[in-house]
């Protein structure tokens, strides 16, 4: 197994002087390739900002992040995107499909960014791995949330990320719809794929391999 | 990837249909506004070129001044026609006379214009034959007394039979009318008539030779080719034998430029015009801005999506511009579309008698700077949602 990610220290302030808040104080993780993780705090305990440091959509206030060997806790905006096209695969809890567009073209967005030929044959493809070919040319509102999830993790495949990263995936999901998308991702698992998941549910936490717990900014 | 910035601003379009149409409404007003006074100014610009252009010659008119400091006319006399028609580059000259007969016909009498006109007069000022034939030049050298009615005139005076071929009386003289000839009011104003005349004779025939018989005005053709100012100048110098007493007495002045004035004051009183159909324009684009400062605080959540997918920042402020430069070029297009499909409707309806035309350079411009509108419009919207943090705008409700 190699190591794909790894925080140390890392510390995330909000605002300034006496108002400023240390949100994320002092996280160390490592993940290694092909290992389901599960991140698991209340509302409050600095689960979000870590997330969004971990997705690279934020930099550490201080402490470095390393994916790949590659230390990318102070890379600009742009070099941020382009790695996380490629690196990061987002599993939203509201899904965050775009309502103008179909199931494949949702799923060919993140091709597009990355500018990769092939991506409607890709889609398809992808499409069918999550069970919803025959729902290709669909459109968000016309599907069921479960649906709709799957799209999204058809999406968050497409440019074969280093690691899935899973913000309360079943969150809007009832609890079998929810159940069904656990099993999509540990058969993604099993498949070969690392996956991160942040939840404050305990049973959806149970899912993963290695369950860490953060409260009030650390880990405990 | 255009495609997909193109693909996603239409989609959004279609989403918001009557934000679109309301937008784009602003653009094709200002649009529309001013390529229909382009329009017009061609049409006025081309109208005038039509009345005033002459064929196969360039004109000049020479006449005496007044000079207010000396107190002194000048004289323009038979003897001066006839140096004037050897002068290099001259191809025709012809007193300018006018006076008014009581022609006898068929039946009634008629008082009307006489205009002297010789062989160029006709094809120079393009003046239509109806029957019968123009003067000939031997008739015109040897002052014949033969006579071009007018269609109206001969209308009067030979009511139930052609003219061409009979004698007409004139104050004592007996004419042979020789041929009937088409009038417009364009013809008075491209050869400086006052009203339509009700025949033409040979200038000869009205001219008496008196030496001190004075002309009111010399009408010189030139070839078409020749450089005016130059031609007014050896004409003006001719005239004035380059006594610098003279210099004042006499006017040398061209068609051509008359036409130049004509086309200025045309022009001026559009130029205001012109200007409020810019600031409606403008009005267009600020409409456009709003439009797009709306939908993108409207779309926070959708650029932080699409940053989390990868987009960088200039793929979102491209996605933004691409969508405002649609706004308004649609709008213009489809202004000067409709200005076009107008303009001929009226030509085509008879509802306007000038050739409308939307002129193609200053159109293409028009849309040009709609585009440069949609572009800036676009630019402080767009760069604004590009800036968005995506971690801040995944939040934002």
């Amino acid at each position: 197994m190699s190591e794909i990610l790894r925080l140390s220290d890392v510390r995330k302030k909000i605002g300034e002087g006496e108002a400023a808040l240390e949100i994320v104080r002092g996280v160390s993780i490592t993940i290694q390739q092909g290992e389901f993780v599960a991140i698991m705090g209340s509302s409050g305990s600095g689960k979000s900002t870590l997330l969004n440091m971990i997705g690279l959509l934020d930099r550490p206030t201080s402490g470095s992040i390393t994916l790949m060997g590659r230390d990318v806790s102070s890379l600009g905006d742009d070099e941020m995107s382009e790695l996380r096209c490629r690196a990061v695969g987002f599993i939203f809890q509201n899904f965050h499909l775009l309502p103008y567009l179909t199931a494949m073209q949702n799923v060919c967005l993140p091709m597009d960014y990355a500018r990769k030929a092939g991506a409607a044959e890709r889609a398809v493809e992808l499409l069918g791995k999550v069970g919803l070919a025959h729902r290709a040319n669909s459109y968000p509102a016309t599907m069921s949330g479960g649906e709709r999830q799957r799209v999204a993790i058809a999406r968050a495949l497409a440019n074969d990320p280093v690691f899935l990263l899973a913000d309360e995936p079943t969150g809007a999901l009832d609890s079998r719809t929810g159940a069904q998308i656990m099993n999509l991702l540990a058969e993604l698992h099993h498949g070969g794929s690392t996956i991160l998941l942040i939840t404050h549910d305990e049973k959806v936490g149970r899912r993963a391999e290695k369950t860490l717990v953060i409260s009030d900014g650390r880990l405990v | 990837m255009f495609r997909n910035y193109l693909l996603t601003a239409l989609l959004l379009m279609k989403q918001k249909p009557v934000r679109t149409i309301l937008s784009m409404l602003g653009i094709y007003i200002g649009v529309a506004a001013l390529s229909a006074i382009l329009a017009m100014h061609e049409g006025m610009r081309r109208n005038i070129e039509n009345v005033y252009s002459t064929a196969g010659a360039s004109v000049f008119m020479l006449q005496p001044i007044f000079d207010a400091d000396t107190q002194q006319a000048g004289q323009l006399t038979p003897a001066d026609l006839n140096m004037l028609k050897t002068l290099p580059g001259v191809r025709s000259v012809m007193p300018r006379l006018n006076l008014s007969r009581k022609i006898r016909g068929q039946k009634d009498v008629q008082e009307v214009g006489l205009v002297a006109a010789d062989v160029d007069f006709f094809s120079v000022y393009r003046i239509p034959l109806k029957a019968g034939r123009f003067f000939l030049p031997e008739e015109v050298r040897t002052r014949q007394n033969v006579a071009i009615l007018t269609e109206a005139t001969a209308r009067k005076l030979f009511p139930l039979s052609s003219p061409v071929g009979r004698l007409v009386d004139m104050e004592g003289k007996t004419f042979e009318v020789v041929g009937i000839a088409g009038w417009s009011a364009d013809i008075n104003t491209r050869a400086r008539l006052d009203a339509e005349p009700g025949g033409l004779v040979p200038p000869g025939c009205i001219l008496t030779e008196e030496p001190e018989t004075s002309l009111q005005l010399i009408e010189l053709r030139t070839s078409p080719d020749a450089d005016e100012t130059q031609m007014a100048k050896r004409i003006q110098s001719a005239i004035t034998r380059d006594e610098p007493s003279r210099r004042a007495l006499f006017a040398t002045q061209s068609l051509r430029e008359a036409l130049k004035i004509e086309a200025e004051f045309s022009q001026s009183a559009l130029s205001s015009l012109l200007a409020i159909a810019a600031i409606s324009l403008i009005v267009g684009g600020i409409g456009v801005a709003n439009v797009m400062l709306t939908s993108v605080t409207e779309r926070t959540r959708e650029i932080g999506v699409r940053k989390a997918l990868g987009a960088k920042r200039n793929d979102i402020l491209l996605q933004f511009l691409v969508e405002s430069c649609i706004l308004s070029a649609t709008g213009g297009l489809t202004a000067i579309l409709s200005v076009w499909v107008g303009c001929k409707a009226a030509r085509s309806l008879g509802i306007s008698t000038m050739p409308l035309e939307i002129p193609p350079l200053p159109t293409l411009g028009c849309l040009a700077v709609t585009a440069a509108i949609g572009l800036l419009a676009g630019l402080y919207p767009a760069s604004r949602a590009a800036m968005r943090s995506p971690a801040d705008a995944l939040r934002y409700e």
